[in-house]
């Protein structure tokens, strides 16, 4: 279990946002949501974690008391005139497919993330789904940090190829879905994948593929492990999040980057990304405990052991 | 000619696999020269037209038992197949699909024929469980794994999620269930328990014909092996059934078994453990 050693913080560059989802079992309207909000709140069951990101003036007190409540520092949270980011999207049947029906970028189409001095320490980077320019501006006021992982969409592979293959080289641990992988590289084949992919720089890659697990590859090694099966998935928004979230926590609580430590803190992410799809969001985040992650941990252990 | 009357026929109507035929043919000639006892192979063409019959006669050369009923032009499945029977000179005729799966009803009557074995798996296609469902259904409680991949569990439950349809599929009365998912793994299934195993990654998949029948046959084998049915054998078996399939993958149909060797199996199962030990 992550949290013996000493715990290091983390800092996160993301969004912050209001999510409208539609899935087959269901609709939630302008719930809170952002792929920094749900790594920040999945990272913080194991170590401290500091956010980066930008809200509107019309950001609840609320909100800002539930991510505070959860022990996440909020000093880079800046707050500026206007609207806050809205997200609004539809699920169909195969919850792998997912249209976006809405897109309104608010303060977030004017982010320029400023890393405070007291958090430029931080061993821990998440750089978060954003524009790569924003990600490589944001990696340069960190001062040496042990870990960088980096996440992204396939938007920014389409628009923005060269800057994002540019961040990679100096990126220790790039997290990808299949299909990001696959436009990335060119490669539909999952290992020629990772291989041109760890070509471009990054020291590992690890590729999430949704019920079916994630696969880790760095030089000389690869890792495959299976998903958490589930009876329902109920929302997969976050899940990716989620898994990046529990992934750099255990990473951050155990202080053990080697493979095996790699490893052990994908496993976390996997048990956090299988209680996120549980409810709309982020909500079913708002109840879990660390007991609850142990509990699911150790079931994990036991349904792949052979 | 074989001048020995055969005890067995098997009957396979074929139409346009030309690919097929060598496979085909290779993987009986093992399941017929394991029976001990004399058999006839008579794959009927039906009106092929991709040079089906010319491969057919070619690998004659090397099969005696072998028989080729050729029609002029395509009849049907059902017309090729009652051809080949008629063709039959054994009292025991078993019909085969050229990619090898059997009707369910055949499955249920040559299960009746062993005298209780200690564990019976069984695999089947998407084709079987929409033309002889009932059949297929009322074997299930006959079973001890089941063993069928993704859409075939999606298409016996109705389900598409894994858990639901695993769920629906044990209530029909298989002990376990065990969904291969490709490049994926799989997954088992018991009444309170489940193993979810990774693949072993490929750079290259060169043919997939046969991963499922070489996944299922490396389980079986060291089920057989290791004699030890319990959770834990079976799921140390599933992981020589992974990596049978991930070999079979690298060439055409079985070539790259006939040059694998037992060295070759134990080499790959301490990779696969290294790759997905945590």
């Amino acid at each position: 279990m992550p949290g013996a050693g000493s715990v290091s913080a983390i800092a996160v560059v993301g969004s912050v946002a209001f999510d409208t989802i539609e899935t087959p079992s269901g609709r939630a309207t302008e719930i809170l949501g952002g792929s920094a909000t749900h790594f920040a709140v999945a990272a913080r069951y194991f170590a401290p974690v500091h956010l980066i990101a930008v809200v509107g003036d019309d950001f609840p007190a609320t909100e800002r008391e539930y991510l505070a409540g959860r022990g996440i520092d909020l000093a880079g949270l800046e707050v500026r005139p206007g609207k806050t980011f809205r997200w609004g999207g539809r699920y169909h049947e195969d919850l792998n497919v997912r249209d976006t029906i809405a897109l309104e970028l608010n303060v977030f189409a004017d982010f320029r993330p400023r890393v405070t001095p007291a958090v430029r320490k931080a061993p821990y980077v998440f750089l978060a789904n954003i524009d790569p320019r924003l990600q490589a501006d944001v990696l340069a006021q960190f001062e040496a940090p042990a870990l960088v992982a980096c996440d992204t969409i396939g938007h920014w592979i389409d628009t923005a190829r060269g800057p994002f293959e540019a961040l990679l080289p100096r990126i220790d641990l790039l997290v990808v879905n299949d299909e990001e992988a696959r436009l990335l590289s060119g490669e539909r084949n999952v290992v020629r994948a990772a291989r041109k992919i760890l070509a471009l720089g990054t020291r590992a890659v690890l590729v999430k593929r949704g019920e079916y697990g994630a696969i880790l590859f760095s030089p000389g090694s690869v890792f495959a492990v299976p998903a958490y099966p589930l009876e329902e998935v109920f929302d997969p928004t976050g899940a990716g999040d989620a898994f990046a979230g529990g992934l750099m926590g255990a990473l951050a609580a155990g202080g053990d980057r080697s493979e095996t430590g790699l490893r052990r803190a994908i496993v976390y992410g996997t048990v956090l990304a299988s209680f996120i799809v549980e409810d709309f969001g982020g909500r079913r985040l708002t109840t879990l405990t660390r007991d609850d992650i142990e509990r699911r941990h150790r079931e994990f252990v036991a349904l792949t052991e052979f």
